[in-house]
């Protein structure tokens, strides 16, 4: 306990040092932040003519918006994200910082740093092995929050402080869970609550749904070991885990199908028109593949590597009401299925992605701060640097996320570990799933922003590391010299395994 | 059951879907849109938003646009019961709000071009399409009179032209620099153009010395009176462009950021 509250404290104290000692840093709003901040009766308080990519505009001050003014991209759609409660805390603690505005992300940046050093010290807390151990690997996992990829987001208008903090605590429940070797009706809820908290955060992060039930269902409740016959006792003993399952679908279709129309809108027509039809010589026969007649499919071509704003859009043409009916994220799953060429250079343009790590086109200073416009900072960048390795060879991503994997079942598969050392193993496993699927779920997106949409499952490839390490340790100190098979005369032959394992 | 299971399991449920209600403003129907209204765009994103419910504000406090024309969308697109998007609506706009009525709103007469005003289209939100509102409502965009800063003026456009404010919406020059009148400048185009009646290119410096004395007369009538202690400048007139016809003609001065036209009435 005590090197859970000591590490917190310290992870805690280093992300507000790297936030805001020599000066504030953050993150440049790519134009997202309205959507998210409007709802609260603020607005951005920067010169008109402002390039807001290159610089942080901490300050939000009170305006009135009107209508369809306040939502995404002026439909006056509601965007709904668990972020908006982090934005509440941080408005109301802004007057207490003395700072100005309604909100003023240096506020949310003061939290989220707190909520760094709670995550870090949890896991501090619920990981196994020595003191010395945990203190390392949840350093190591608040290396990643510290690091110059993902720290901006905390003083920044994104959705994503909400994301990689539930993501955090959603690792350290799943620890929690596992930890006992049985599952319990509070640390499911645990679980599930941290789930929500993650996949309300952002569309993207829906796809957390699979690997976190397959996680609640993975280990049978205590209490309910008593039930006969044993296919239906072991049904019975995830009944808990079952019934947080469903209700964790439903909040999420549920949630899903209260996000914004114009998203998915958006979504789509990147899908098509900024990635299948880029740099596509077939672009007309994709589109026929899609189900478009001839004639549409090459009129539509014409809008290759367009935005849905931009002057020649498609979106401006009267086939577009056509294109809005026949192109769903059915039918755009159906094409990938159907034309690997366009999976594997989707995927590729994924991990290029991820091998950038961090939104590199967005400021992180404040205007009056002296640095040149649209600079980064790098005052902590341990993985930013290890992360070159994966910029030359993205394709290595895949090999990390395998090997976590592979160590991680191998360590689940040692009968005789002891449960919380197991569930190292467990998260092992768990988190390659949680990537790939998100990373399915964000590149139907296709390429355009892909850095963006793939914050969290860059964060968690991040996380791979030093999970990586510490699973490989639980791993090997499980591993005891074998025993030598001694010959045991007067002994039945089916006796001497036994007795080679004592 | 403790309390402890009882938090735990309300966590789920507020964490289901946040969403916060907006906190917009009461504002007010497209349909009352009225010509001679002035509207406050303080934000980009307000601008850059199709539809607009923010009261108008009066034209002698600072605002972004002033409506010139109210007129409704026609056709396929209004027959739709579901408001389409704005990528759709946006030409539909830039169709329906016609530019002629433009110089009689501004007051102008032949000698008076506008310039640095834009054409900007407003419809209905969602809401009020679906309830039947058709309105377009079609501004003219204040220029942008300070560097850094957005549109914005705090005087009406209508009849502008005939008020000494018209350096707001008239064009002049910094050097090789086109501007608006109210920023510094050196020089002020003359309406209208020169027209050329030559049957034939006369030679270099003879058709120098007649364009000028054609862009002084023309300046004179411009200012109303005379131009002393000011030049006047134009386009090179050369052998293999006069037959163009036409030449723009500049008033030069002192650096200043009126205008030599405008409230001379």
């Amino acid at each position: 306990m005590k090197t859970a509250f000591w590490t917190g404290l310290t992870w805690a104290g280093i992300m507000l040092i790297r936030l805001f000692a020599g000066g504030t840093v953050g993150l440049a709003d790519q134009g997202d932040g309205n959507r998210l901040l409007c709802g609260f009766g603020a607005a951005v308080d920067r010169p008109w003519q402002a390039n807001v990519w290159e610089h942080v505009y901490p300050t939000w001050l009170a305006h009135s918006w009107f209508g369809e003014t306040c939502g995404v991209e002026g439909t006056g759609e509601a965007y709904r994200s668990t972020q908006l409660w982090l934005l509440w805390l941080a408005g109301k603690i802004t007057p207490l910082l003395g700072l100005p505005g309604v909100i003023d992300l240096r506020a949310l940046g003061v939290i989220c740093a707190v909520l760094v050093g709670v995550v870090v010290g949890l896991l501090a807390w619920v990981l196994p092995g020595q003191w010395w151990v945990r203190t390392l690997a949840a350093s190591a996992v608040g290396l990643v929050y510290a690091d110059a990829a993902f720290a901006g987001f905390f003083v920044s208008p994104y959705a994503e402080p909400a994301s990689l903090l539930g993501v955090g605590l959603l690792l350290v429940a799943l620890l929690t869970l596992w930890r006992m070797g049985r599952a319990t009706v509070p640390r499911v809820l645990f679980v599930s609550a941290a789930a929500l908290f993650a996949i309300g955060s952002q569309i993207q992060l829906a796809a957390l749904l699979v690997p976190v039930c397959l996680a609640l269902l993975w280990l049978p409740n205590r209490r309910l070991s008593w039930w006969r016959p044993r296919w239906f006792g072991r049904t019975l003993r995830r009944l808990p885990a079952i019934v947080v399952c469903l209700a964790l679908l439903a909040a999420t279709g549920y949630h899903l199908a209260r996000q914004p129309e114009r998203q998915l809108e958006v979504a789509l027509y990147d899908a098509v028109f900024g990635s299948i039809l880029h740099d596509n010589p077939g672009a007309a026969k994709d589109l026929q593949d899609l189900g478009f007649p001839l004639a549409m499919a090459e009129e539509l071509a014409k809008a290759a590597d367009t935005t849905l704003l931009s002057d020649n859009s498609a979106a401006a043409t009267p086939l577009y009401t056509e294109f809005r009916a026949q192109v769903t994220l059915p039918s755009l799953i159906g094409f990938y299925a159907g034309h690997p060429a366009h999976l594997v250079r989707t995927v590729g343009w994924g991990l290029a992605a991820i091998g950038r790590l961090a939104p590199d086109y967005l400021g992180s200073y404040p205007p009056d701060a002296g640095q040149p416009s649209g600079a980064r900072e790098h005052r902590i960048a341990v993985y930013s640097w290890l992360w070159g390795i994966f910029r030359l060879a993205p394709v290595l991503l895949v090999l990390l996320w395998v090997a976590t994997f592979a160590v991680g079942l191998s360590t689940v598969r040692r009968r005789r570990l002891k449960a919380p050392r197991k569930a190292v193993g467990m998260l092992a496993v768990t988190v390659p799933l949680m990537i790939v699927i998100q990373f399915g779920v964000a590149m139907l997106g296709g390429r355009v922003d892909a850095v963006r949409h793939l914050t969290t499952v860059s964060f968690l490839s991040a996380i791979c590391l030093p999970l990586l390490a510490l699973t490989l340790w639980v791993r090997l100190r499980g591993v005891r010299p074998r025993a030598r098979l001694r010959e045991a005369p007067g002994l039945p032959a089916v006796a001497a395994p036994d007795l080679a394992r004592r | 059951m403790p309390l402890r299971h009882c938090l735990a399991a309300l966590l789920p449920a507020l964490t289901a879907s946040c969403g916060l209600e907006h906190a917009t403003a009461v504002g007010v129907l497209s349909v009352s849109a009225e010509v001679g209204s002035c509207h406050r765009m303080a934000k980009p994103e307000e601008l850059y938003t199709g539809s607009d419910t923010a009261p108008p504000v009066p034209c002698t406090e600072p605002h972004q646009s002033e409506t010139y024309l109210v007129t409704g969308f026609t056709g396929e697109l209004a027959a739709a019961s579901e408001r389409p998007g704005q990528e759709q609506l946006l030409p539909a706009v830039t169709k329906a709000c016609d530019w002629r009525p433009i110089r009689r709103y501004l007051g102008a007469d032949d000698r008076d071009i506008q310039w640095g005003l834009q054409i900007w289209g407003k419809f209905p939100t969602r809401a009020e399409w679906a309830a039947g509102d058709r309105t377009i409502r079609c501004d003219l965009l204040a220029p942008t009179v300070q560097d850094g800063a957005g549109p914005e003026i705090a005087v009406p456009l209508a009849g502008i032209m005939r008020r000494p404010w018209s350096a707001l919406v008239r064009r002049c020059r910094l050097g090789a620099q086109d501007t608006i009148c109210a920023r510094p400048h050196d020089s002020e185009l003359i309406e209208p153009r020169v027209y050329l009646t030559w049957h034939r290119f006369p030679q270099d410096d003879q058709a120098h010395r007649r364009v000028t004395r054609l862009c002084r007369d023309a300046a004179r009538a411009y200012a109303r009176g005379p131009i002393k202690g000011m030049g006047v400048r134009f386009d090179p007139v050369t052998r293999a462009n006069w037959r163009d016809r036409q030449v723009s003609c500049w008033i030069t001065h002192p650096v200043s950021t009126t205008t030599l036209r405008g409230g001379l009435a």
